[in-house]
């Protein structure tokens, strides 16, 4: 039978549980009056009567030492007792990293559950990676070289027989690259301050249209930002 | 009891919500208007931090980027959290959706063209958009300075582009440049991924003019979305 051999921290295999290992014996004749380098042997080692024991009380040296024999299956055991144990523990923790919403049945304490919610989103956004943004500019593939050594030509505006009104222009918020577009509207139409806003209003202007003075083109497009926020008055005590 | 009002456009807001005002709707001042609209519109995935962004500067003298915490306590309140989350009750979403909704069944208008913000800065979209509006502008009877279908004039017209638009975006950019990016949950990007596709669906059955042009873009955002899940 295949045994295994604790005594203070060393490991021996003994085939026979009866007889004392082959290398045990082996050692034990060779060098019957060597102690093992440790200074804990040493106690031991200097009683002669524990040396001229058995072989394997010859190696060991003393009789205070530990000596616990396991058979290969109880070892095999408890590793896989180990093991399991270790996978359980690593389990709980990997399952408590990965918990981040508590039931959404549960009734009970849902304000303290929704503040928890938050916090631990905040905490993970924090640790998220910052991947490319989705809005960032992309740089050009193409040539665009051609702009700078011949730049677009400046046509004279043309002129127009009737009155035109100006166009809806409806804008989600920040939908619209707003200074760039109003001089866009410029250049392509020649018509001073072509983009107006709907809510902008002097003595002169009124939603999108130039009031008392009779022009053919006040404005091309008139934009309309959706602004329907919720007001949100926080009253307190 | 206090009441905070946390600015004089809230106090305006307040105020007409006491006392409303005859304000007309745009359908019924169709007289002073053409009959075409242009609509822009933004990826609600980005439109959304960006609006909140433009609210804290033009409300709250913000400066530089909102604090990642407030980014998601705001995305938590108002684009919705929860299993139970669904585009019918994510305030914003609906906003968003309710917004296209409202301008493209508008009578007696309809939209001539879509103008979503990701075409602006792209450098073949961003100059065929252009092209595009500039052709609209002729057809209302506006004055205008180039031909798109000549080919010289679209070649100004893309210059005009690179000039007026992409360079200054590029700029601004700039200035964003060590701003985080606003992030979501996978609830809130499957919400959007579903009530987009919803909506697409939805304009198919209607066959609105602009309708193709639009569910395009629908479907371009999607795909957006999809690539953060």
């Amino acid at each position: 039978m295949v045994t295994f051999e604790f005594i203070d921290g060393n490991i021996g295999v003994i085939r026979n549980r009866a007889s004392p290992s082959k290398s045990s014996q082996k050692r034990g004749v060779a060098h019957p009056s060597s102690p093992p380098m440790s200074p804990s042997w040493g106690v031991a080692a200097d009683n002669n009567d524990t040396i001229q024991g058995s072989p394997s009380k010859k190696y060991h040296g003393r009789r205070r030492g530990r000596r616990i024999s396991i058979s290969a299956g109880k070892l095999f055991l408890y590793m896989i007792m180990i093991s399991l144990l270790v996978a359980t523990c690593t389990g709980i923790m990997r399952h408590r990293s990965q918990y981040t919403v508590p039931t959404a049945n549960n009734n009970t304490n849902t304000t303290v559950t929704e503040s928890k919610q938050v916090e631990t989103k905040v905490e993970e956004a924090k640790e998220a990676t910052t991947s490319r943004k989705l809005d960032a500019i992309q740089p050009l593939k193409l040539d665009w070289s051609h702009c700078k050594t011949k730049p677009p030509t400046q046509k004279p505006k043309p002129t127009i027989d009737k009155k035109v009104e100006p166009l809806w222009l409806p804008a989600y918020p920040t939908s619209i690259p707003m200074l760039h577009y109003s001089e866009l509207v410029e250049q392509l139409t020649g018509v001073e301050n072509g983009h107006k806003t709907y809510y902008r209003t002097s003595p002169t202007l009124k939603r999108c249209h130039i009031l008392n003075r009779d022009v053919k083109v006040g404005a091309v497009t008139c934009e309309s930002v959706h602004r329907k926020y919720n007001l949100k008055l926080s009253v307190c005590a | 009891m206090c009441l905070q009002v946390v600015s004089y456009s809230h106090l305006y807001l307040l105020m007409t919500a006491i006392v409303p005002a005859n304000r007309p709707n745009p359908a019924q001042q169709s007289s002073a208007f053409g009959n075409v609209v242009l609509l822009s519109l933004r990826n609600p995935i980005t439109a959304f931090p960006s609006h909140y962004q433009s609210k804290a500067e033009a409300y709250h003298s913000q400066v530089g980027q909102v604090s990642k915490d407030n980014w998601i306590k705001f995305r938590e309140q108002y684009v919705g959290s929860g299993e139970g989350l669904t585009d019918g009750n994510s305030h914003l979403f609906k906003e968003f959706k309710n917004f296209v909704m409202t301008w493209r069944n508008m009578e007696p208008y309809y939209v001539a063209e879509y103008m979503p913000y990701e075409s602006w800065a792209d450098e073949v979209k961003g100059p065929a958009m252009i092209k595009r509006i500039t052709q609209v502008l002729i057809n209302e009877g506006f004055p205008v300075r180039y031909d798109p279908d000549n080919e010289d004039d679209f070649r100004d017209i893309s210059c005009l582009w690179h000039k007026l638009i992409y360079l200054p975006m590029v700029e601004d950019d700039k200035k964003r440049s060590d701003w985080y990016e606003s992030e979501y949950t996978k609830d809130q990007l499957s919400m959007m991924i579903s009530g987009l596709e919803k909506f697409s669906i939805e304009i198919a059955d209607k066959k609105r003019p602009g309708d193709e042009q639009l569910i395009e873009i629908l479907h371009e955002y999607i795909e957006t979305i999809r690539m953060k899940m």
